[in-house]
């Protein structure tokens, strides 16, 4: 070994063994790696550059859509159902109100044996075999729903029977435990959930609620991650609506007006009951009526008769005419009209034929309360030419014929009452006794009303109260009721109207041992599809308040085309009036006032003092 | 190990080495010295061990909480669905009609015209039901359907000591109307209440 070793290096673990001095041969083994290298830079550099333009394509260029779709992979979005507010009526009974319901379905792919599994399914759904047998071979689908709003119970059954591919899910039905109870009030809700009438639809705002939304990250299973992305919107659950309507009066109205309107052979009818106080309707029964807890048959007239359907009142509209005579200061109760024998009935300048009274008489000697209590068409023709047009039309106005009642229900008619400017001369004379108008059953029952409450109209009202899903309750506001004749005038009319059911009076029928009852019965004539009056088609109608000297209830019942038995409305709808004012009365806990009635004085210058009138 | 035992190993250079050279000699840096390895894998192992633990633990609790909303879940659809069926068999019991129809099926009928004895006069006021005698001076005899005095003003207030309290003779015990509005004090123990509903036939067909 010569010379001096290299001092070690710093660092250097061990010197560099050389020992020969030489370096290896490794020149062209150098070029070679050098060109090799440079060939993985260009083959890395291209595949960076693929992967460059990838990257920047995904995130840069189409990174929305990616985004989008990862995000539907991965995040499910379930709507969450809010619940529809029930419909109660006043005490809070329900009369429509959500509930749980099941869906039954199929899996045709699943569903080995179509045939044993529709043998099993179709006494249980109610469905033919043979329907649910073709549903469940449909090819090309693996859901077919075989019934809708099953009961849970079935769906229990169903469920324990392990069918192959039949499946069970949660679905929210409308029940209506009243079914025909109040139906066209209520309303229909369609299985879309769209209101289509009633209340369903007028109060669908409020009934709707907002339905909430559940985000959440799912992964592959479907299971919800529990660190995952998780966002909640509650649901906002519909407030309910507590009506005025009494359930038990309303049934009681619907028995007693289908009883009645299939004993008349009438082609419909209804009732309107009424409370004078407050304007609440208690009860608003029509027929024929419709069962919301069945397939609703399709033409089934959904809309409310008592609002929507406008008939001509006929007598009992004379009370406007009685009223607006005694707040004029014209007539009296006792004031008194010779009426002319019909026929030949009186002859109306300007009217083809002349007024004739319902029934044939000679000459009659009545008081204005006679008229009224015997229904003399002629007796207030006399009254009417003496009150003129103006003041009957300001009267007829004030009681509200002719206007919206202020109920606020959808489909409301005014009814139809002509400008006094173009009354002929047939209709100044007939429209005193309630021909030639058109009013709505609830238009009359609040003529009525205002009388029973003293001159004092108060607006009908459908709604009582919200009902928060808190439970708390937000009462509906009322309009402030409107005079429109004197205490005065009211309390003679109520007189006037007392003597109706006395035995010389034409509403005998509508007493109810004990109490006190004003009421009027009206025969109209009604009017046919061709806009004329139809020979021998009546409207017959009763309306009434009890008791007569501190009202309570006002009740209005109306029968269109009776075409059994007598068509006069103190033989058909003053029983009516009877039975549901009688039910009213018992179930509402009303008592006689126990005064004594008054004996009405109907005639003159024959009997002084006494009740009935000569016979002619 | 020490430079000096390293230079001592060689005995040449150090033979060979001026004594001037001496300063420039340096100390060598030894092999780093050397952790114990075994701590710092143990550690790790442990870190390892108890993250993974750790988050065991972590889905175990979660996948705990699943179950049990699960199950709350359960509960609450089973709730939920006997809370439906009852309200639903109850709406069915309430309903007018079907009351109707049960009250029918027991043999009950509809009440008829109320019939009212005023407490405080004793007058009877509706239609008299049948059965019902009606006794001179005004005493009524039989079993009677009380609702309560009218709110309107009685008869005159110096009456009642000359009219003679209506007694019910045909019915042994005597207990004080129920509900009734009397303003008096001393509820006449004349008047009794009928715990039934009194079962005469409507009088629609009879006009008094």
């Amino acid at each position: 070994v010569s010379g001096r070793p290299e001092p070690p290096r710093i660092g250097a673990r061990r010197p560099v063994r050389n020992p020969s001095g030489r370096r290896p041969a490794a020149v062209a083994t150098l070029g070679a790696s050098r060109r090799r290298l440079r060939a993985g830079l260009v083959v890395a550099l291209a595949l960076l550059l693929v992967l460059t333009g990838r990257l920047v394509q995904l995130q840069g260029l189409d990174s929305t859509a990616y985004a989008a779709k990862a995000q539907a992979q991965r995040m499910r979005t379930t709507v969450l159902p809010a619940t529809r507010g029930a419909i109660t009526d006043r005490n809070g009974n329900a009369l429509a109100r959500d509930a749980e319901a099941r869906l039954v379905f199929g899996d045709p792919t699943l569903v080995g044996d179509a045939d044993a599994a529709a043998a099993a399914l179709a006494p249980l759904l109610g469905r033919p075999q043979e329907e649910l047998a073709a549903l469940l071979r449909r090819p090309g689908t693996a859901y077919v729903p075989l019934a809708h709003l099953v009961g849970i119970p079935t769906g229990r059954r169903i469920v324990a029977l392990r069918l192959p591919g039949i499946g069970v899910m949660r679905e929210s039905r409308r029940d209506h435990p009243g079914g025909d109870l109040a139906a066209a009030l209520v309303g229909v809700l369609g299985q879309d959930g769209v209101a289509r009438s009633g209340v369903e639809a007028w109060q669908d705002p409020v009934l709707r609620g907002r339905d909430g939304v559940l985000k959440e990250e799912i992964d592959l299973g479907g299971r919800a991650i529990p660190a995952g992305e998780h966002s909640e919107t509650p649901a906002v659950d519909g407030a309910g609506i507590r009506l005025t309507i009494d359930r038990d009066l309303q049934w009681a109205a619907q028995q007693a007006l289908q009883a009645q309107v299939t004993a008349s052979g009438a082609r419909g009818g209804q009732v309107v009951v009424l409370d004078p106080r407050t304007g609440e309707v208690l009860a608003l029964a029509s027929a024929p009526g419709f069962r919301l807890d069945a397939p609703i048959a399709a033409g089934t007239r959904l809309g409310l008769p008592a609002v929507a359907d406008s008939y001509e009142p006929g007598s009992v509209n004379k009370v406007v005419t009685a009223s607006a005579a005694l707040e004029a200061g014209l007539a009296d109760p006792l004031t008194p009209y010779t009426v002319p024998p019909s026929p030949p009935g009186l002859a109306v300048p300007g009217r083809p034929s002349p007024v004739r009274d319902a029934e044939p008489h000679g000459v009659e000697r009545l008081t204005l309360t006679g008229v009224l209590a015997q229904s003399s068409n002629i007796g207030t023709v006399l009254l009417a030419e003496q009150l003129g047009r103006e003041r009957l039309y300001a009267a007829l106005r004030a009681f509200g014929l002719g206007s919206l009642t202020g109920v606020g229900f959808p489909g409301e008619t005014p009814g139809l009452l002509p400008k006094v400017a173009a009354w002929n001369a047939s209709q100044a004379a007939t429209i005193p006794f309630g021909q030639g108008v058109a009013a709505t059953g609830l238009q009359i029952a609040s003529v009525y009303a205002a009388i029973a409450g003293g001159g004092m109209r108060a607006t009908p009202r459908l709604l009582s109260a919200t009902v928060a899903p808190d439970g708390t309750t937000t009462p509906v506001p009322s309009a402030p009721p409107r005079r429109v004749v004197s205490a005065a005038t009211a309390a003679a009319v109520t007189g006037m109207l007392e003597a109706v059911t006395t035995g010389a009076g034409t509403g005998e029928k509508a007493v109810i041992p004990g109490y006190r009852i004003a009421g009027k019965t009206g025969t109209a004539q009604a009017v046919g599809a061709n806009g004329l009056y139809e020979p021998g088609a009546f409207v017959a109608s009763f309306v009434g308040f009890a008791p007569a000297d501190a009202p309570r209830l006002v009740v209005s019942v109306v029968l269109d085309h009776p075409s059994r038995g007598s068509h006069f409305g103190g033989d058909i709808a003053a029983p009516v009036f009877r039975q549901v004012m009688g039910f009213a009365l018992r179930a509402l806990r009303i008592p006689p006032t126990g005064s004594p009635r008054p004996t009405p004085q109907l005639c003159w210058g024959s009997r002084p003092g006494g009740g009935g009138c000569p016979a002619q | 190990v020490s430079a000096a035992t390293e230079h001592a190993g060689d005995p040449v250079a150090l033979t060979r080495a001026a004594p001037a050279r001496r300063a420039a000699l340096r100390a060598l840096p030894g092999p780093r010295p050397r952790a114990a390895r075994t701590p710092f894998v143990v550690l790790l192992l442990v870190l390892t061990a108890g993250g993974l633990l750790g988050l065991l633990l972590l889905n175990t609790v979660i996948a705990q909480d699943a179950f049990r909303l699960h199950d709350l879940e359960r509960t609450q659809t089973a709730l939920d669905d006997e809370e439906t069926q009852l309200r639903q068999s109850a709406d069915a019991l309430a309903d007018p009609a079907n009351l109707a129809a049960r009250a029918a099926a027991l043999g009950l009928r509809p009440a008829g015209d109320p019939s009212f004895l005023l407490a405080g006069s004793g007058r009877l006021l509706g239609a008299i039901p049948p059965g019902v005698r009606t006794a001179p001076q005004g005493r009524r005899v039989g079993d009677l359907l009380l609702t309560g005095e009218p709110t309107a003003p009685p008869s005159p207030p110096s009456a009642p000591a000359a009219t003679p309290a209506p007694a019910v003779t045909s019915a042994p015990p005597v207990t004080p109307a129920r509900g009734t509005a009397s303003p008096r004090p001393t509820p006449r123990p004349s008047a009794r209440a009928t715990p039934r509903v009194p079962a005469h036939p409507s009088p629609a067909g009879k006009r008094p």
